[in-house]
């Protein structure tokens, strides 16, 4: 069964440090991107190009952008729904708050990361 | 390759002039002639075929109010784009958003309108859009809209192909690609197609996610006249790019069972 974990989120950060979409779009960029599902709460930190899984209880930098929602609705993303993330925002299937500036800055890399989960929970390594 | 004056706006257009019924092409939000390109040829195998950038879009000028936000007001255009041509009849395809414009062209002339393809295209939305989402998208549309594209194709659609469908986007003034999202979240015609009698085909891709199918298949349903529904399979939003010898055979499908309508009628 699919699952928004700090396992897969270690994975994940790995591939978006890779990702030349997340790179151009995050080069001039600090904020810190909150993942909730239910009581987890895990985080992003983009910094100039970088991301980073943020410790248990270790606070990110503003401005933050957060996107939260049931286990539900996360396990299908994380099993690759088509349209991730963004379809997520369409349709309401996630809530997607903070700082909209940053939100629309950083969307091509909120893209990326919803198909970096799904990828890397297919693959399951 | 040329321009037109329509309505005081220089409208970039192109044509595949032959002794065949007009075919209007008419491109989806954001996009412009450019998106037609691998289908032109194969559709003057039918058709005299004019592709237009709609005002505001490709080489089109803007219109004089600014960017359109009503598929109606953009239905206008180039039905009087049509009058520019000389044309008396005509038949109209449309793609997703332009689906929107088509109807409503087939509603104002339905003596003139001969038959409406809608490419992933419906008479109303799925009510995905709201004030909220506008508010977000205004911040950075452009961006938005190449990220909807890319994830709107198909799983299966060549990597290099969605790429030239993400090039499209970022082409389009972000102005106007905004107030064509804005247009087409208002696009419901629902109460109007008991009206639409010329014959309406639909080709619809059937991954597409953001105008499915379902929505396609009720548009013909409502519709007044006869209709085809030509479903095309492992095909997101943009048919006639994704998979372009799928389309185009397609539409020789389409052609043929309009033939048998027409005779039948």
């Amino acid at each position: 069964m699919a699952a928004l974990s700090r396992t897969l989120l270690e994975r994940t950060a790995e591939i978006l440090n890779d990702d030349p979409f997340v790179k151009e779009n995050t080069k001039r960029c600090k904020a810190t991107l909150y993942l909730a599902c239910e009581n987890n709460k895990f985080a992003l930190a983009f910094d100039n190009g970088k991301v980073r899984l943020l410790a248990d209880g270790e606070s990110g930098a503003e401005p933050v952008v957060s996107i939260s929602g049931n286990k539900e609705n996360w396990n299908k993303i994380i099993s690759g729904l088509p349209g991730g993330l963004h379809r997520a925002f369409r349709h309401k299937l996630l809530r997607f708050e903070g700082d909209a500036t940053t939100m629309l800055t950083i969307w091509k890399t909120i893209w990326r990361l919803g198909e970096a989960l799904a990828n890397e929970n297919k693959e399951g390594r | 390759m040329a321009y037109a004056y329509v309505k005081g706006v220089r409208m970039y257009y192109e044509e595949i002039a032959n002794e065949k019924p007009a075919l209007l092409l008419v491109h989806g939000a954001a996009q412009d002639t450019l998106s037609w390109r691998f289908n032109l040829q194969a559709l003057s195998r039918w058709f005299h075929v004019y592709a237009i950038d709609l005002p505001g879009h490709g080489k089109s000028q803007l219109a004089p109010t600014g960017p359109i936000d009503d598929l109606e007001v953009y239905a206008l255009y180039v039905n009087a784009f049509a009058d520019t041509m000389n044309l008396m009849r005509y038949d109209v395809m449309g793609h997703s958003m332009a689906g929107g414009i088509a109807l409503h062209m087939a509603l104002h002339r339905p003596e003139a309108v001969t038959a409406v393809f809608l490419v992933d295209g419906a008479c109303y939305t799925s009510g995905t859009y709201g004030d909220e989402m506008f508010e977000l998208v205004a911040i950075n549309p452009v961006d938005w809209f190449e990220v909807n594209f890319r994830t709107i194709c198909s799983r299966s659609t060549d990597p290099g192909r969605i790429e030239e469908i993400a090039f499209d986007v970022r082409r389009c003034a972000p102005e106007v690609a905004f107030n064509d999202i804005r247009a087409y979240a208002k696009l419901d015609l629902r109460g109007k197609m008991a009206d639409v009698k010329t014959p309406l085909i639909a080709i619809h891709g059937e991954d597409d996610w953001s105008i499915p199918c379902e929505l396609g298949k009720k548009t013909l349903e409502m519709a007044g006249g006869p209709t085809i529904y030509l479903p095309l399979h492992n095909v997101g939003h943009f048919p006639h790019t994704e998979s372009p010898s799928v389309f185009n055979s397609a539409v020789e499908e389409a052609m043929k069972q309009l033939e048998s309508l027409v005779k039948f009628q």
